[in-house]
């Protein structure tokens, strides 16, 4: 029976040839569009993925497990500024097994803040910090950089490496350009920490090759002057050790009793002339530079993020189940996050404006609904006779439904293929022209200054799927029309 | 033995707001292998009750057996199965399905529904058939390419092609001119005779209501007077 219905639905639609050319037309027109803009998205959302696993976040994103929305850059939410971002627990233990998966091509940790950038007490701008390990950075993301000026932090360096973008910010309100060796100050600020402030060297300015907005104010910073700003110094909380007299101030009740003794606390000066600096530096004691100090009360495994390099992309799903099952067998709370929740909102734009683009296709495919079912309705209403006859002699509904289930999905395969064949003829010649972008917004959406887009089978599939619902959904009606009339009526009908 | 009945049929039409009655209380009683003719003037019923007889119309009151059923109150799959196997059309306008030939208008019923015969006996039946409507030489051809007559004839086939018990034809000559008309009426009588297959006709035409075994005079919805 389905031959019968085959033949019949084809030969009617080579029999309607003016409907068939108008609604196949509008259905070719409608898949060279859905073809060619999904190929342009998956070639634009594979180029922003490939852009950010290969220079920003890795393919997986380890931390420490936390509620909200945390990114490279930080927590994306209002409550950024309330509460610390998680350390990543068990971080020595985690480098060491990372780096024994035959998985692993480069792990990289980081540390994320933000700060203000006061240069010679003139100009200030904000500044988002990566606290990075140089080697460790540099052997995950080679050559993601364009130095501007000077160098590459060196390992165990202090310092800062300025993005372009914030040197550029400050210059502007300097009467000098910023140098590498100047000192910036860098001023951080939160709820939960206070305020931090420390001074570090530039040594270098640089550019990241591909960026956005976001990244233009990023700036790489040696990570304990990070941890510093960030709050992340003091890891863990000990017992102090109280002499008698300490001990005994926390125990005195009334606010007299305070005063009362005075000579335990207060130190020494010198008696004659009035306190110059030595004396301050004697009350804050001998002088100490970070290296020799911080490791007393600095964590060296401090780390917000380990950034994770894949040798190849399909261990993806194992290297997630590897680590998460890591944390299980420790009892931390750890967690794996994959390129596009590191990258944060900047990403989320291109997806944002492939959500966009599948809204108008859906308002497409509704407009292209109404056409193609008038078109199919007029048509029918010319048939009616045919199928009212069909019906009389012994035809049920559902072969009505069938006959016109196949017209349906026959013109729609057919107007398909010719819209993906000239669908790949146009993406062909625009792979090789180039779409260059126009502006900073397309490159973030390309992921590139110029996008070579390829056809994408993925796109095809769907496109022909949703030219097909098009098809049938459009078939319904006309179809009900013919169920609902009378086979007497519909064998007169004219 | 009867294989049609009607009994106190009525049909009324509803015209906005106004009822038509298209048939007023008729009750008639055809018997297998009979060729019958349902006359009377436009407007005296005779395509309504072919229509009630063929189980595309219900009656507004009244019933419809076929070989001994009470038509009303089948749902429409077994309406559809009654047409399919017990009943054959005959259109006045013949009503082909343009994108078929011949051969394939003829044999369309036969691939609706379950199989009702196997292929070989199926080739054999579909060659008689066309060559007993003399149409061997136009089996290819498109409905479009064919005559009026010739057009007839495949509907003649098509309605026999499944060995139905009852053929229903709605004034099969009208669209003919007189000799074909002729011709087309002889081939059903000739049909009727070989298979034994009941045919009931309406028409107006007094030379092909002579041809006819039984005559129903109609008149404004009535039975004048039984045959």
């Amino acid at each position: 029976m389905n031959t019968l219905i085959a033949t019949i639905a084809w030969r009617s639609l080579r029999e309607h040839r003016a409907k068939t050319v108008i609604v196949g037309t509008l259905l070719a027109i409608g898949m060279l569009v859905l073809v060619v803009g999904n190929s342009l998205m998956d070639s634009a959302a594979q180029g922003i993925e490939r852009l950010y696993i290969q220079n920003f976040t890795g393919h997986l994103m380890i931390s420490g497990a936390a509620p909200g929305r945390l990114t490279m850059f930080g927590y994306q939410d209002m409550t950024a500024m309330d509460r610390a971002i998680p350390l990543v627990p068990a971080y020595a233990e985690l480098l060491d097994f990372l780096h024994d998966q035959p998985y692993t091509a480069a792990a990289s940790p980081q540390g994320t803040g933000f700060a203000l950038a006061e240069a010679r007490g003139d100009a200030r701008t904000p500044v988002s910090l990566f606290g990075i390990e140089p080697a460790a950075y540099q052997d995950a993301f080679p050559n993601n950089i364009r130095l501007t000026a000077g160098r590459f932090l060196e390992p165990g360096e202090t310092g800062v490496l300025l993005s372009a973008t914030a040197a550029e910010f400050l210059n502007e309100r300097l009467e000098a350009p910023l140098e590498t060796g100047d000192k910036l100050l860098l001023t951080s600020l939160s709820t939960i920490g206070g305020m931090r402030i420390r001074e570090v060297p530039v040594v270098g300015m640089y550019a990241f090759h591909h960026s956005n907005p976001q990244l233009d104010m990023v700036s790489l910073v040696d990570i304990t002057t990070l941890r510093a700003l960030s709050g992340m110094a003091l890891t863990r909380v000990e017992p102090g050790e109280l002499s008698p007299e300490q001990q005994r101030v926390f125990e005195i009740q009334e606010v007299d009793e305070l005063f009362a003794q005075t000579d335990d606390f207060l130190v020494d000066v010198a008696e004659e002339g009035a306190a110059g600096e030595q004396d301050f530096l004697a009350i804050l004691g001998p002088d100490t530079d970070a290296e020799s100090a911080l490791p007393d009360w600095q964590d060296p495994a401090a780390w917000h993020f380990v950034l994770l390099r894949l040798t190849d992309e399909r261990y993806l799903y194992q290297a997630r189940a590897d680590i998460d099952a890591f944390f299980d067998a420790r009892n931390v709370s750890g967690k794996v996050a994959d390129w596009r929740q590191a990258a944060g909102p900047m990403a989320d734009v291109s997806f944002g404006v492939r959500w966009a683009f599948n809204a108008v296709v859906l308002v497409i495919a509704v407009v292209a609904v109404i056409i193609i079912m008038n078109t199919l309705v007029i048509s029918v209403t010319q048939r009616l006779s045919e199928f009212g006859t069909m019906r009389a002699i012994g035809a049920q509904k559902g072969f009505i439904r069938r006959m016109m289930l196949w017209e349906a999905l026959l013109l729609s395969v057919i107007s398909g293929a010719v819209g993906i064949a000239a669908g790949g003829v146009l993406l062909t010649l625009l792979r090789s022209q180039g779409i260059q972008a126009p502006n900073m917004f397309f490159e973030i959406i390309f992921g590139g200054s110029v996008l070579h887009p390829t056809l994408s089978w993925a796109s095809v599939a769907v496109s022909l799927a949703l030219l097909v619902a098009v098809a049938v959904v459009s078939s319904l009606y006309p179809t009900a029309i013919i169920l609902n009339t009378p086979p007497v009526k519909a064998i007169h009908s004219e | 033995m009867s294989i049609v009945e009607l009994r106190d049929v009525h049909k009324v039409y509803q015209l906005g707001k106004t009822q038509v009655p298209a048939v007023r209380g008729v009750s008639l009683q055809i018997d297998v292998g009979d060729f019958v003719s349902i006359t009377g003037p436009s407007g005296s019923g005779k395509s309504t009750i072919l229509n009630m007889i063929g189980c595309i119309d219900t009656p507004t009151q009244g019933e419809v057996y076929i070989q001994g059923q009470c038509t009303s109150g089948l749902k429409d799959r077994q309406l559809t199965v009654l047409r399919h196997r017990t009943l054959g059309f005959i259109f006045q306008s013949f009503n082909l399905i343009p994108v078929l030939n011949v051969l394939e208008n003829i044999e369309f019923p036969l691939l609706l529904g379950k199989p009702i015969m196997d292929s070989g006996a199926k080739k054999d039946w579909l060659e008689y058939l066309v060559e007993a409507v003399g149409l061997h030489e136009h089996i290819r051809h498109r409905p479009s390419e064919l005559s009026g007559g010739q057009r007839q004839r495949v509907a003649i086939a098509r309605a026999l092609v499944t060995k139905p018990h009852i053929v229903l034809a709605d004034e099969p000559t009208a669209n003919l001119d007189s000799k074909t008309g002729q011709s087309i009426v002889e081939l059903m009588h000739k049909m009727n005779e070989e298979l034994n297959t009941t045919f009931i006709f309406s028409t107006h035409d007094p030379s092909i209501v002579s041809m006819a075994h039984h005559v129903i005079p109609l008149l404004d919805g009535q039975v004048v007077s039984q045959p």
